[in-house]
């Protein structure tokens, strides 16, 4: 592939996910008020955003190289290839999120911060967690059938895409989780 | 029998998962403490652009060299034509996009608030594009570095290099953007 169609391919993607990023951490300034009312979130929250974003973009990734390698296609997306990697990418999302909500309260801990249940923390990385990694999931797919329909190379973005649009429906999964666990406690 | 089995993928990727969200916990604690910076919105504001855009052009080189390995078109050799075109790429991409940024960066936070008179175009992009740069010729080398070795391994690069990217890149885009900043300064 020749340098010039990986930057024609990335580069307009890249900038628009940038300028995503602005919006997105001028946005998070924004809801600190809301995050006193669950202490120990502020520990959550990145963990759980890079979390998404590792566990999505390597599903991209990987689904990016099967392609390379011919195991999927335009015309059988939904093969066992596809679903292995999508059951593997939401059950690492499962564990991960309750290995999260232990790390978030251990940190609490040590650092003397004041801090939820750990059950409670475990349970919003276990909801925001799983409803983020779903949707993302089929995301994924969504962007691998434009790629093949464009003639793009999903490698070339897979990866911003996921990590932009991934950090936002994270946040929104986030605090619609905490949301509820305000409303209910 | 398929090539990709999911009880593989997460045995793969659980440890390295784990170690990274441990790291970006502890970042975000050192971060807490840097109430000198941290306090400053135009920091607040560039941290997640430098940040994220590092961590993606390292994630699209290393999903580009974990299909190349896969496929055979690059071979592990630093001298692979293939893959210098593919690192040459990553940093052409860097320096074009965070120049875009930069700019983009001074137009957009005067909207939602935050002052950039003090500080004036110049310095702002001398601070996004030296940060930026920095960045990313540190991301390649680890992206290539990451994906050369989990392949000798026997394990597949897709799961290993980008959560190393992005969560070195945080950690690494924090302290190129604060070395900016401590030489340029933004007052």
């Amino acid at each position: 592939m020749e340098v010039k169609s990986i930057l024609r391919q990335s580069l307009p993607l890249l900038i628009l996910c940038g300028i995503g990023e602005i919006v997105a951490g001028s946005v998070f300034g924004w809801m600190a008020d809301f995050l006193e009312l669950l202490p120990g979130l502020i520990v959550l929250i990145p963990a759980i955003m890079g979390l998404k974003g590792n566990i999505d973009v390597t599903l991209g990734s990987r689904l990016g190289s099967a392609a390379h390698m011919g195991l999927i296609a335009p015309g059988n997306i939904w093969n066992q290839e596809t679903k292995q990697n999508i059951i593997a990418s939401i059950s690492i999302g499962v564990i991960m999120a309750i290995i999260a909500g232990i790390l978030a309260y251990i940190t609490c801990w040590l650092l003397g911060l004041p801090k939820l249940e750990v059950y409670e923390l475990i349970g919003i990385a276990l909801i925001a967690g799983t409803m983020a990694g779903v949707i993302l999931a089929f995301l994924t797919i969504g962007i691998m059938i434009i790629a093949f329909k464009r003639g793009l190379d999903p490698d070339n973005i897979t990866a911003p895409s996921l990590a932009t649009v991934g950090d936002i429906i994270t946040l929104g999964c986030i605090f619609l989780t905490a949301f509820i666990f305000i409303e209910v406690i | 029998m398929a090539v990709y089995s999911a009880p593989k993928i997460i045995k793969e990727s659980i440890p390295l998962l784990t170690i990274c969200i441990g790291v970006e916990v502890l970042i975000g604690q050192v971060l807490n403490t840097q109430q000198s910076y941290m306090t400053i919105p135009i920091i607040l504001a560039l941290i997640p652009v430098i940040n994220g855009v590092g961590g993606n052009i390292g994630s699209i080189l290393g999903a580009r060299l974990a299909s190349g390995l896969h496929t055979g078109i690059i071979q592990l050799d630093f001298k692979d034509p293939e893959l210098r075109k593919n690192m040459s790429s990553a940093f052409i991409l860097g320096v074009m996009t965070f120049t875009v940024l930069g700019a983009l960066v001074y137009v957009i936070l005067p909207l939602v608030g935050i002052d950039l008179s003090v500080i004036g175009f110049g310095r702002l992009m001398a601070i996004v594009l030296g940060a930026g740069i920095l960045l990313v010729l540190a991301l390649i080398c680890l992206s290539v570095i990451s994906a050369f070795y989990s392949f000798k391994k026997g394990m597949d690069p897709d799961n290993s290099v980008t959560p190393i990217i992005t969560t070195s890149g945080d950690a690494l885009g924090i302290l190129c953007l604060f070395l900016m900043v401590a030489m340029i300064g933004v007052t």
